[in-house]
């Protein structure tokens, strides 16, 4: 998918384990694996505003887009 | 708006298939299984195409046939006798009396009770999938996919029977006042019940496509 989730980029800038982020943003283990992994298909307004509250970022800190796995990918 | 209660009737048509498939794998069984003891067995196809095996001392064969009938000799007048007409062609059944077992007859209703119990058995796991709250699968587009070539092979299963059985008696029997006709017939509604299950597919491979969108939602 051309939009890519840099989860792993601000987490490890802001020293925060994937379990800790979890329990703050209120979302399982699971949900936020499938985010950083980049298997997500959709983010909700609320997961993003609770991520970037508690890693206290921007949304365009969070999410990238790449020109070139356009073609393949599902957007 | 009350609340469908889909999960209860998913259970009870599973439990259903599950039940008719069992019930036709031990009857077969058990007409097979009477065979080496001795006792005939004797194959029964209804004039539609419908298979069914019996077995006993008195068991015969049946035949389905297409006759049409020699002009003037089957009038039929109308109860206040005010219109009056005649039969020209109809379908029946042929009682063999000798214990004759045609092997086409044996064959194709073989073929129709296995494509039963392969429908049935789709069916049981497309409905035991909704009972279970997961009907939204990939292996359920594929089984409902596999239902509709299903019912377009038994239909053709049905029809080659039927032809054949038609096309054995107009051959080998001869009757007063009949001529035995042997014509291929497909049945358009089960076509069109194969192209239904086709659209199903489709309306369960999108909701599929939905399901896999919603669970992937972060």
């Amino acid at each position: 998918m051309p939009i890519r989730v840099k989860l792993d980029h601000v987490m490890l800038d802001r020293r925060m384990s994937l379990t800790d982020l979890a329990s703050r943003v209120g979302l399982t283990l699971a949900n936020l694996s499938i985010l950083k992994t980049n298997k997500a298909r959709a983010i909700r307004f609320s997961t993003l505003e609770a991520l970037c509250r508690e890693l206290k970022c921007q949304p365009g800190d969070l999410l990238a887009w790449t020109a070139d796995e356009d073609a393949s990918g599902r957007s | 708006m009350g609340r469908l209660r889909g999960p209860t009737v998913a259970k009870a048509l599973a439990a259903l298939f599950t039940g008719l498939w069992w019930w036709i794998v031990l009857a077969s069984s058990v007409v097979v299984a009477l065979i080496p003891l001795g006792l005939n067995v004797g194959v029964q196809i209804g004039p539609n195409g419908e298979p069914n095996f019996v077995a006993g001392t008195a068991a015969q064969t049946m035949l389905p046939v297409a006759f049409e009938i020699e002009a003037g000799a089957a009038q039929v007048t109308s109860v206040d006798h005010r219109s009056s007409g005649a039969i020209e062609q109809s379908i029946g059944m042929l009682r063999l009396t000798r214990p004759e077992r045609p092997w086409f007859a044996i064959a194709g209703a073989a073929v129709m009770v296995g494509l039963v119990l392969w429908i049935l058995a789709e069916l049981a796991a497309v409905c035991r999938s909704v009972r279970d709250g997961q009907p939204f699968a990939a292996r359920n587009v594929m089984r409902i996919r596999r239902l509709a070539l299903a019912f377009v092979l038994a239909e053709v299963a049905r029809a080659a029977v039927v032809y054949a059985a038609n096309a054995y008696v107009a051959a080998q029997f001869a009757a007063d006042h009949l001529r035995f006709t042997a014509r291929p017939h497909i049945d358009a509604f089960a076509v069109v019940s194969a192209l239904i299950l086709l659209v199903l597919a489709e309306v369960f491979r999108t909701g599929t496509e939905l399901d896999e969108d919603q669970s992937l939602t972060v």
